[in-house]
């Protein structure tokens, strides 16, 4: 077990350090090169020296505590360091995953038990094709949808009052409309993935037995077939964590939420065309914090399930 | 253990996802094709004063069914939305297309090697995989992007979608490999004297077959919302020019994206950026992606289905 533990903190700290020494100089190059926007290619040449000059100082100073200073061009006045940048953001983007996941987890696994005919344990087919069209939305769909909605509203009542906020960082009302794009897509996954699992585990036998001792049937799916069903849903769950956190950048962008993902975007996009002034320090220490994040939620999933399902256990061992 | 053959095609239940993928991927296809001819006007044409329905004049943009002609509306410089989205569906669902075929390759090939050849590439591989599939693919190809350069051609967005993207087809299909390596007529033919290239040519990629096209289709509906979403954050396809607005709020300046030909990441991307203006257009763009991920993810939902119950899959 320590041994485990040991081998997962050392791959830890290898994964952070690959990349932060990636996003930090490719960051850097970026930064020398200058912009190469709208066929405006430029001919710098930048020599391999110059992109790693600057690491091991920064390294050095990263080992002290110093993580550097959040600059993003001229006009932007604000200078504190990237770690206060960091934790001013971080909260946010936890509050809104950390509403996002449960709540796809409960919505998606209801409409996914929902949607299984125990008789014919068959999948319902419009639950399917449902679950495939919340599935197949773009992370930003759902909110543009609500938002253009909302604007519509407030314009045929003929004032500028909307019902619901339409941007900003709040833990009222404002969380509603990402919330709700946020976990569009997992809700629609976890439904149909408990749906498809639970119709393959319930043509077997220990099923069959359940219904001939004379139990009932919810009692059948609940205790028998879903505790089977659960731990391979929150596995599958798992893989998705990258394309969530993708997702994350996406809906602090529509809704300016002001977390870390956000701030990632700001950092790369900000400052595309006039003048680019890539931080390598900034964009470093958000995708540091980002991956720091991807491999927390990677280890929890994967510990529940585990906890859930001791078959997964066994092949995670020998894995390791 | 014959490969795909047409003429043997039965058909079993009602099979709903593939009837309804097969029909609104049918006619992305037929818009591409022919949709240019359809489309009521040029899609670079600026109308900047129309007569609305009651006859009153109405400066651009024009709301959706405001104005006679524009049923969708038209964006800020008075271009029909309409026709801009006919002729948008043509690059895109190329650039999809080049996408999602590389993709299929390099996860094929990748794939196979790791699954096929245990030993020290196939764990090498199957790292590599694991690895590629836990990188933010959106992200990943925004930096690629910025690298190759803001040029707006159509190989730096295959490469960078397929840089990581290859992953899911390749561990799929290292899978697959794995469990027909282990079948009878592998090893009755390995017995006979068979080669590896002779047993992959002609009796695992038969195999394959109909697990390719199915993630073919799959992968066709990944690489369409990651272009959307690419599209949202303002990364797309074609060409566009700067225009810079003195801010003096900030004493910097606003630069302002006006692309010109249509594509729908760039129709998204302009949309967004004057969403309080033209709310509509980034709601068109959206919904035409929706469309096309969803038909293609019904297509290969359909497929999957239909194999399965022939019992080739």
């Amino acid at each position: 077990m320590i041994r485990f533990i040991v081998k997962r903190i050392a791959l830890f700290v290898a994964v952070l350090l690959a990349v932060n020494a990636a996003t930090y100089l490719v960051a850097n190059y970026l930064e020398l090169r200058g912009p190469m926007a709208y066929n405006y290619v430029q001919d710098t040449r930048v020599s391999i020296a110059e992109v790693f000059a600057p690491y091991p100082d920064y390294l050095w100073r990263m080992l002290h505590g110093d993580f550097g200073a959040s600059w993003l061009g001229w006009w932007h006045s604000a200078q504190s360091p990237v770690i206060e940048y960091i934790a001013d953001r971080l909260p946010r983007s936890l509050v809104l995953l950390g509403i996002a996941v449960p709540f796809s987890f409960v919505v998606g696994i209801t409409v996914g038990l929902l949607s299984v005919n125990y008789k014919t344990r068959r999948t319902n087919s419009l639950a399917l094709i449902f679950s495939l069209a919340g599935f197949s939305m773009p992370g930003f769909y759902m909110g543009i949808l609500v938002l253009y909605l909302i604007i519509w509203a407030a314009m045929t009542r003929g004032g500028m009052t909307f019902s619901l906020p339409v941007s900003g960082y709040g833990l009222d009302k404002h969380l509603v409309l990402p919330v709700l794009t946020l976990s569009t897509r997992p809700t629609a996954e976890i439904a149909r993935l408990t749906a498809v699992l639970l119709g393959e585990e319930l043509p077997k036998e220990y099923i069959r037995t359940a219904r001939a001792k004379g139990l009932p049937e919810r009692l059948i799916v609940m205790r028998h077939a879903f505790r089977n069903v659960a731990a391979a849903v929150i596995n599958a769950m798992s893989n998705s964590w990258s394309y969530l956190i993708g997702s994350l950048v996406i809906v602090e962008r529509v809704f300016y939420w002001g977390g870390i993902g956000g701030a990632l975007i700001d950092a790369v996009t900000f400052n595309q065309f006039a003048g680019s002034s890539f931080n390598p320090a900034l964009v470093a220490g958000l995708a540091t914090t980002l991956a720091l994040l991807f491999l927390l939620a990677d280890l929890i999933t994967g510990s529940v399930a585990q906890a859930l399902d001791p078959r997964l256990r066994r092949v995670h061992g020998e894995a390791a | 253990m014959r490969g795909l053959d047409l003429r043997r095609l039965h058909f079993y239940r009602f099979n709903l996802p593939l009837v309804l993928g097969g029909v609104l991927v049918g006619s992305l296809v037929i818009v591409a094709l022919v949709g240019p001819t359809l489309a009521p006007h040029d899609p670079l044409e600026n109308f900047f004063m129309m007569r609305d329905r009651s006859g009153e004049l109405k400066m651009a943009p024009f709301e959706p069914g405001q104005v006679a002609g524009f049923p969708l509306g038209s964006d800020l410089d008075g271009r029909d939305i309409l026709s801009r989205l006919i002729w948008a569906v043509r690059p895109t669902l190329i650039l999809a297309t080049l996408v999602a075929t590389n993709r299929l390759v390099v996860g094929t090939v990748l794939g196979f090697l790791g699954g096929w050849y245990g030993g020290v590439i196939g764990d090498a591989i199957a790292s590599v995989t694991r690895v590629a599939l836990g990188i933010p693919i959106l992200i990943l190809a925004i930096i690629v992007i910025y690298i190759l350069g803001f040029r707006f051609e159509a190989w730096i967005f295959i490469v960078a979608l397929t840089l990581t993207g290859w992953a899911n087809t390749a561990k799929i299909m290292s899978e697959r490999a794995l469990v027909i390596r282990g079948e009878p007529f592998i090893e009755a033919s390995r017995a006979v004297g068979a080669r590896d290239r002779r047993l992959l040519w002609r009796h695992v990629l038969p195999q394959v077959q109909t697990l390719v096209l199915v993630t073919w289709a799959f992968e066709m509906s990944a690489v369409l919302l990651q272009l959307a979403e690419l599209g949202f954050l303002g990364f797309f396809m074609g060409g566009g020019a700067i225009r810079l607005i003195p801010d003096p709020s900030s004493g910097g300046f606003i630069s302002e994206l006006i692309a010109g030909r249509p594509e729908l990441g760039q129709m998204l991307s302009a949309g967004w950026e004057n969403f309080f203006n033209v709310p509509w257009m980034s709601v068109v763009a959206g919904t035409a992606f929706f469309v096309a991920v969803f038909s293609f993810m019904m297509l290969s939902e359909g497929l999957k289905r239909y194999f399965a119950e022939m019992k080739r899959l």
